[in-house]
């Protein structure tokens, strides 16, 4: 090759050089901010996840709520249907008649559950809030990383990841423990299926 | 990945203006040489026809005179860019040439590295490294547990794997209580039976009593007929108050089976979300009722928990019911009707005035569909109680002037299609609460005046039940009807 060769080749040599690294910068320039953005909407899909398991569970825990209430009213037009057939009308009088006894026994089991369900129910309500809040302040984070390029989100990240940790543990928990014993005494029982 | 088919096309231009000459080549046995001008010069292949790999796609062009496993020709003074070569073979340059082009050379590849470095570099390198490692964790430790992962910590798998066992374990109480529910019902009936049956003789020994004037205890014993019936007396308030235990015991025991049932089912049903749940416990508890409520001769036994009334009381008890008996004038032709219709002859039942216990069973044991008993004016409950029983199909109580509660409680259970009451002039409320849920076609109340509860005839025509009435009931149950906005009645096809 000649020189003007030489020196032809070198000289496409740097200028690819050139346009290689203007390239490569402006590229880099652009997407500094796009982990952020994609960070966000990433989170918001999980809180939206999250969301919906809360959803899920809470249906199911309402479900289930509703079975076992249906089953505490069954005892209880059963419980009233035996008093009238054999004139029990105090709680003393009650154990007379072995339905009674039983039901009232099998209501104050459920009634525990329930209460052990319907904390569960409450806590899926607050849980829920709380995603929706952190929810809407990460799509406003969203914006303004958008807007200006240079948000600062690692307390959010540390907030939602703590608000999912949490709520991941608690809807792979069970809604109450059967174990417990029941909190209510049978009287306390009898008065309400009673009144 | 892109740089290797770059590289050979940017050179595929410079070597074709520069080696034009050069066309004696094999494909596959070419190979670009890296001592850069024309010797850098390549394939005549266009690169696109390199796959990433390096490997090309194009069909090799054909090539006469360059035989494959040519040995390399010996260098001669101006090499040819392009060289056969074999695998092994390494072209070597000019020495001069190229010590005179190597720093030139080095430098633009130099600077190509560089630049491919720094791209490379800005283009591959992570900015915000913690943000991934935050997704990544994240996706990893808040990953919410799906179901069938939640339903295992939870022990949903065990229960699912035990749900046959419990199938079986529930069926098996529910058969236990079936079959106890259904002996309670059959020692429920027997006790009726020997009620019945001592009402019926308490009947019978009030009019001998009365037509022998038997006065005295000792009179009675002496009456080999009055005394053979206080003793059936005896005994069969025996035999019912000693059923009592086996009843109580059966009644327990199914109340017991439905507790641990129901118990187990809720249970279960909570086992899915709920810790803690001791299925085992509930197993080991049903299987422990299931044994000790087995209805074995033993558990069943009768044991007269009271003692058996003397015969004095019962003759106490009767002497005082004789006295106060109004005996009817057609008492004679009563006890002779029931005397043929116990013998199977029905052919004067419309003459019985006073309906006899042992003729309302014989009655009930009949195979007569129709009964004309127009000429009874008084039913008695343990009367009602037995036609009830009774298989037939049109019941005529045309002459009954009183229609009470507790006979219309057994009355309204008969399986019959239709009661004809014609004479009945009254009736109280209690009387007709159960009419609603009679399953009969057809109730005749023609010669009613007053009613206490409209409302019962209104719903039992609602419930598809026909009421014959007089205009004025009539005109009430319609206008309780219209006023209620109810539906009209569903038909009779709901009824028989």
């Amino acid at each position: 090759m000649t020189p003007e060769g030489d020196k032809r080749l070198a000289a496409v040599a740097v200028m690819s050089l050139l346009v290689w690294l203007i390239g490569a910068a402006t590229t880099e320039i652009c997407a500094s901010d796009r982990p952020k953005v994609e960070t966000l909407r990433l989170v918001l899909s999980e809180m939206a996840a999250a969301r919906r398991a809360l959803a899920e569970r809470g249906a199911a825990a309402g479900e289930l709520r509703n079975r076992l209430h249906g089953h505490v009213l069954e005892l209880r037009s059963e419980i009233a249907r035996e008093r009238q057939q054999n004139a029990v009308g105090q709680f003393q009088q009650s154990f007379r008649v072995e339905r009674i006894g039983y039901n009232l026994r099998l209501a104050q089991r459920l009634y525990g559950y329930l209460e052990g369900i319907d904390r569960r129910i409450d806590y899926f309500r607050v849980a829920d809030h709380t995603l929706e809040f952190t929810m809407r302040r990460a799509q406003d984070d969203l914006l303004m990383v958008r807007v200006l390029e240079d948000s600062e989100i690692s307390g959010l990240l540390s907030q939602v990841e703590a608000v999912l940790s949490e709520v991941a543990l608690e809807t792979g928990k069970p809604l109450f423990n059967a174990s417990e014993p029941p909190a209510r005494s049978l009287d306390s029982v009898w008065n309400d299926l009673t009144r | 990945m892109s740089s290797n088919a770059d590289i050979p096309a940017h050179a595929s231009h410079e070597k074709k203006r520069d080696a034009p000459e050069q066309d004696d080549l094999n494909p596959s046995k070419v190979r670009i040489s890296d001592s850069g001008d024309e010797s850098a010069a390549v394939s005549t292949q266009p690169a696109a026809a390199f796959t990433p790999d390096g490997t090309s796609t194009a069909e090799p062009a054909t090539v006469q005179d360059a035989p494959v496993d040519n040995p390399p020709a010996p260098a001669p003074a101006s090499r040819p860019v392009l060289v056969e070569v074999t695998e092994s073979d390494n072209t070597s340059m000019d020495p001069a040439c190229a010590a005179r082009r190597a720093p030139k050379r080095a430098v633009a590849l130099c600077l190509v590295v560089l630049a491919f470095a720094a791209g490379g570099w800005f283009a591959f390198s992570p900015t915000d490294e913690e943000p991934q490692v935050t997704q990544e964790a994240a996706q990893e430790s808040r990953r919410a547990p799906s179901e069938p992962e939640a339903a295992s910590a939870h022990g949903q798998p065990a229960a699912a794997e035990k749900k046959p066992d419990w199938a079986v374990r529930l069926e098996a109480v529910e058969q236990l209580r079936g079959a106890l529910l259904a002996k309670a019902e059959e020692v429920r009936q027997l006790q009726q039976e020997y009620r019945f049956g001592v009402m019926e003789v308490e009947e019978e020994l009030i009019y001998l009593i009365r037509r022998h004037g038997i006065e005295s205890f000792s009179q009675a014993m002496g009456h080999r007929q009055v005394e053979l019936g206080l003793r059936s007396i005896q005994s069969r308030q025996a035999y019912a108050s000693g059923l009592a235990k086996p009843l109580r015991w059966l009644s327990a025991g199914s109340e017991e089976l439905l507790f641990v049932k129901r118990l187990a089912g809720f249970d279960l049903q909570v086992l899915p979300f709920a810790d803690g749940v001791d299925m085992e416990a509930h197993a080991i508890e049903i299987d422990t009722v299931l044994h000790a409520r087995q209805p074995t001769p033993e558990r069943l036994a009768i044991t007269a928990e009271d003692p058996a009334p003397s015969l004095e009381a019962i003759w106490k008890r009767l002497s005082d019911q004789a006295r106060q008996l109004k005996a009817p004038a057609t008492e004679g032709v009563d006890a002779a009707i029931a005397e043929e219709v116990c013998s199977g002859d029905l052919m004067r039942i419309a003459e019985v005035t006073v309906l006899r216990l042992k003729t309302a069973r014989c009655l009930a044991e009949s195979g007569a569909k129709e009964l004309f008993l127009n000429r009874v004016s008084e039913l008695p409950v343990a009367a009602a109680q037995k036609l009830s029983q009774w298989p037939g199909s049109w019941l005529c109580l045309n002459g009954l002037k009183q229609f009470r509660p507790e006979a219309a409680r057994y009355l309204f259970a008969w399986p019959g299609r239709v009661i004809s009451m014609n004479g009945v002039s009254e009736l109280s409320a209690d009387a007709t609460a159960r009419l609603p849920d009679w399953g009969g076609q057809q109730i005749e109340l023609m010669g009613l005046k007053k009613v206490e509860a409209i409302e019962h005839l209104v719903r039992f025509e609602e419930a598809g039940g026909k009421l014959f009435l007089p205009p004025e009931i009539r005109r009430q149950v319609d206008a309780l009807r219209r006023s209620n906005r109810l539906p009209p009645p569903a038909g009779k096809e709901k009824r028989g």
